[in-house]
Order: C-alpha cells, then structure tokens, then sequence
C-alpha cells in the first residue's frame, strides 16, 4: 500500500538558514500533531510537504508522486497555510466557489462542496457575508473551509487555531479529531501543546529544524531513559504508603505533598511500580483516590526533549 | 495499526479541463475589477476605446454615403481612402488606452496577491505557476483585445458588407489576420509586462509607476543614442516605433514612405517585441513562487 505522506531526508535551506534539516517521516491516517516553538521549521516541514517549497535535498513523496513537480495531486491534498490572504471583495461563499472550480468542479458540484464546508465549519449562517467583514476567528475557520471543501485525502494544517476564540478551539479540534477518525490524514502544526495533547497521541517534534521524536507520545516517553518517569497519586494515609513504596527496588525517589496527601514516585521502569503499587495498596488496605502520570504527556515529553538536545548542544 | 471507518468518499468523478480552471481566475478577476473602487475608471477608458472606434465607423459610414458631403461641398476626393492603412490608424488610435487599461487592471493583479500572501491559496491546487499567470494574463489580453481586435474587425466587416463589397475583400484578405495578429502581439507585450512589473513589488502603484518609468525610460534611451551614435537603426529599442514597424509590415504597407523612414525591417522588430515579451515572462517565472522566501 502507497503510503500518504513520507519524507526522505528532506532539508530545506533558505539560503544560510536552515529551515528543515534531514526529516525522515511517514504520515498515515490518523491525526498527527506536530510541535515545535515558533522557528523550530513547522510551517517549512508542512509546506515542503504540500509540494509549496522545494527540497533543498531528499524527496516528498504524496501517495508515491512528487507534488512539487505533479500538481494533480493537490487534489488529494488540502493545505490550511499560515498566512492570511484572501480577497476581501469577495463572499465566502464565492471565494470557496472558485477555489473549487480552479480544482476542476463543475460549478453545480462545487456549489453543493460550498455549502457543505461551510457547513462543516460553521460558516453556513452568513455564506453571503464579504471576507472583509469577517472577524479573525471567521477567517480561519474560511480557511479551514477552503483546505477541505474538495474533500481531501491528506489535511495539512498549519496553527488552524491561532486568532480563534475557545469555543473556536473547540469546535475545530472536533472537527480534526473527526476528520482523521474517518481516516484522513491530517498533519496539525501547533505551539500549544496542551491542545495537540488533548486531540492526539500521535506527535512529531521538531527543533531548530530537525525531527526530535515521531510516534506514539506514550511510546516516546517509554524511550526516554535519562528521565526517570513521574507517578503521582493521592491517597488517605500517604505517609504509610510512601514508606512502603521506598523499599521498592524499581523507586528511585519519593516525595511527599502532605498538604494535598499526594506522593510523587520516580522511576526508571513503571510498569514494575504500578504492578508492585497495586500489590501493596490491596495488602495494605489503601484506597488510592488518584493516580496520573504527570510527565507522560506531550508537554513533558517536549520538555525533555528540548532540555536534552540543548544540553547535548553545549 | 488502527483502524479507521471510512465514513467519506473522495469525488471520484472526472474534473473539467485545465483550460476552465485557470479562465477561473481570469473570470473572477474581471468581475472583482468591475465590481470593486476603479470600475468609473474603467468604465470611462471603455467609453472612451469606444467613442473612437466610433468616429471610425461613422468615417466608414460617411465614406459609403458620400453624398452627404457631396452636399456640403466637402471635396471627397482629397479624403482619406479606407484601406489598409485606416485599419492600422484604428488600431493604433488605442495606445493611449490599452497602457491605461494595462497600468489600471494590471498594476495589482500579483502585487496584491504577494502582499496578501495569497499566493499558495492558488498553487496549492492543480494549477501549474503557468497556469496562474495564463489566468492573470487573461485578465489583461481579453479587455486590451476587446479594444483592438474585436472593434477593428467589427469595422472592417461592417465596411465589406457595406461600400467595401466582395472586392475590398479580395483586396484586403489579410487585414482580418493582421489586425488579429498585431492585437494579440499588443495584449500579450503589454499584458507580460504588466504582470512582471507587478510580480517585482508589493505595491500596485509602485508596479504601475515602474512601467511608466520602463516606457519613458526606454525611449529615451533610443532616442539618446540614435542622437550621440549618429544613426537612426537604434530607434530599433523604442517598443512604441516597434510596434508601428511591425503593424506596417502586417498590415502590407512596407510601399508606404513611413516603412521606409525606418531603418530596419517589419520581421526585426517583431523578433525584439517578441524577446522583450520572453524576457518579461521569464523575469516573472522566476517570481512567482507558491511561497516567497524571504533571504
């Protein structure tokens, strides 16, 4: 099966500066979130990726074709990019018209597509309404509207959700997290990492234009050993349990938060803790009344990955 | 690997030929230009194109009735006849206008998509950068032929069908192809360079001073060094003789005292016209880019 997305040792430098540097990665259905501060090379991965910025080396390939040298597989392809030009004049109800009779609709199946992405993103109330009237929150969601009113198979989505207001948020990140439960492929650029780990496990991280980790974000945590992995639960007696869990082989450290009754456990292999935690909570008679992970989430994971590399850096 | 419902169903029909999806843009264009601020400006240069196509038709009319000079003592004999060369006075009488309607409906047609950064709005469809261009270019060629060409043969057959008859067109077979040809040669130069100056800038008034400079500027230089070199073939560099050089050719009138006042021929200044226009699209193949990478 021809894979999406993949890249192949891509970089993309600008002249000096270096955009993206040797990105190896494949994309398959599904949502995938990817990270990075501002400058880490988002918006250089995604648009080399949609076949807008050539490979200064490696190659894209969008369902095994090049899409900088083959246009028709924009087709297949919706780019949300980060910019904000449209033509003010016009409705957006007409803007999206024409961008779908550029892909090549009849005008009666792209007045049908119209509606329907407006629809989707909620812009159906007011399709007679000029651009130029839209607030910041109305145009991103008309972009969202024009990446996927030709019903792609592949979304790239550079910050969708920056200018929009929560229920914005919201309402968008359901509308991604429908998109790829229905098996697109949807690549979402994002700087906040709270919203990307509500909407999906599945993360690439970039920095200074190189790939810090892709996969699973649980599974990429489980890879980083230099950091011990953090429990956290919050039990009636935490001072009796947390003398039991030292004694454990596998904790490194505990530490107390006698004002919430919460301990915090350090270790290098969970899985052990959590089996050996739950021995000694049922012998002990212990009623644990809550228990997270606090560092295997993708904030953390960034966290340590940045920290790492710019350790690594000097 | 997870599994994923496939609830949506990618249109599988077959798209419209590339053709119709770049005259998109043309289209779209023409009726934001005459629907947005400079439409009276628009509207007046039309009028204008218009009002002297007319005082040639209405020579054409009065030419196949002359009686009604006759009446007034006006002697018929020493007016202009309709010939070849009418045609191309029609066709030239438009230079005002066609720069006009150039600087105008051209000035922002990429400039303001490069401002906007609207750019990849476009190229991230099928729509090949030359595409694009053949949809802006169209933008410009239509209304510039639709001053030339179109009211030129509107004359010239209304003049056939008229006094002309079967014999003009015997005569003059080749005017209906010359009047094409120079038209489109004029749209297309004048539509390139537009578009390239609008590529360069952000600014369609910038665009639109840069091709006024690019006129005067260019002639001048021909003018400055036919003076100092002593030779009138460096007047080869004026566009604006190139083009009436090139319609006297066109047209059949190299026997004309005016074909002989230049020193070179009809096919050399069509081949500078010609390179000029692929200078300019090559200049604007380089700009135009999907995303504009700032150094």
């Amino acid at each position: 099966m021809t894979l999406p997305v993949a890249l192949h040792d891509v970089s993309k430098w600008y002249g000096e500066v270096l955009g993206i540097n040797g990105i190896t990665v494949q994309l398959t259905p599904g949502v995938t979130g990817l990270l990075g501060p501002n400058g880490a090379g988002k918006s250089t991965l995604l648009k080399v990726t949609a076949g807008l910025l050539r490979p200064s080396r490696g190659r894209v390939e969008i369902f095994g074709a090049d899409p900088w040298r083959e246009v028709e597989v924009y087709r297949r392809i919706g780019f949300c990019h980060d910019g904000d030009g449209f033509y003010d004049a016009l409705t957006g109800a007409d803007f999206l018209l024409a961008s779908l009779r550029i892909h090549g609709f009849s005008r009666q199946r792209a007045e049908a597509m119209t509606c329907a992405a407006l629809e989707q993103v909620g812009l159906a109330d007011e399709p007679r309404k000029r651009i130029g009237a839209y607030s910041k929150g109305m145009r991103q969601r008309l972009k969202l509207a024009h990446a996927i009113a030709h019903d792609p198979e592949i979304l790239l989505l550079d910050e969708p959700l920056a200018g929009m207001d929560p229920v914005g948020r919201r309402r968008t990140l359901d509308l991604v997290a429908r998109w790829g439960a229905e098996g697109k492929t949807v690549a979402i650029s994002s700087h906040i990492l709270h919203e990307i780990d509500a909407l999906t496990s599945n993360i690439m991280m970039i920095s200074h234009g190189r790939l810090l980790a892709a996969g699973d974000v649980h599974e990429v945590r489980g890879l980083l050993r230099e950091h011990p992995h953090q429990i956290y639960l919050e039990c009636a007696e935490p001072r009796a349990l947390a003398g039991r869990l030292i004694a454990v082989e596998q904790v490194r450290q505990v530490s107390l938060d006698l004002a919430r009754r919460g301990i915090l456990i350090e270790t290098f292999d969970p899985d052990a803790v959590y089996d050996r935690l739950a021995q000694v909570a049922i012998e002990d008679g212990v009623s644990i009344d809550l228990m997270t992970s606090p560092d295997d989430n993708v904030q953390a994971v960034f966290a340590y990955l940045t920290r790492s590399r710019s350790e690594d850096g000097g | 690997m997870p599994v994923y419902d496939q609830q949506y169903h990618p249109w599988a029909g077959k798209p419209q030929p590339r053709w119709r999806r770049w005259s998109v843009i043309t289209r779209y264009h023409l009726t934001l230009l005459f629907t947005g601020k400079g439409r009276n400006h628009l509207v007046t240069l039309l009028v204008i194109a218009g009002f002297i196509h007319f005082c040639f038709l209405a020579y054409v009319y009065i030419m196949a009735n002359r009686q009604i000079l006759q009446q007034y003592a006006i002697p018929v004999e020493r007016l202009p006849s309709i010939n070849a060369q009418f045609f191309l006075t029609e066709i030239m009488a438009q230079s005002l206008t066609v720069a006009l309607l150039a600087l105008i409906m051209g000035a922002g047609l990429i400039a303001d998509d490069r401002r906007d950064n609207a750019l990849p709005l476009y190229l991230s469809k099928p729509l090949t950068v030359a595409e694009y261009l053949l949809g802006k270019l169209g933008v410009l060629a239509l209304p510039i032929l639709g001053v030339t060409a179109v009211p030129t043969l509107l004359v010239f057959g209304l003049h056939c069908l008229g006094e002309g008859g079967k014999d003009f067109i015997l005569t003059y077979w080749r005017l209906p192809f010359a009047i094409v040809a120079l038209s489109v040669l004029i749209a297309l130069f004048c539509g390139t360079l537009m578009l390239m100056a609008s590529s360069l800038v952000k600014k369609g008034a910038i665009a639109g001073g840069m091709v006024v400079g690019l006129f005067i500027g260019h002639n001048v230089l021909a003018g400055v060094l036919s003076g100092i070199l002593e030779s009138r073939k460096y007047m080869i560099l004026s566009l604006q003789f190139d083009f009436h050089r090139l319609g006297l050719w066109l047209f059949g009138l190299e026997h004309l005292a005016e074909a002989r006042h230049y020193p070179f021929s009809g096919s050399a200044a069509g081949a500078v016209i010609v390179a000029a226009t692929a200078l300019c699209w090559a200049i604007l193949w380089r700009q135009v880019r999907p995303v504009e990478v700032v150094k």
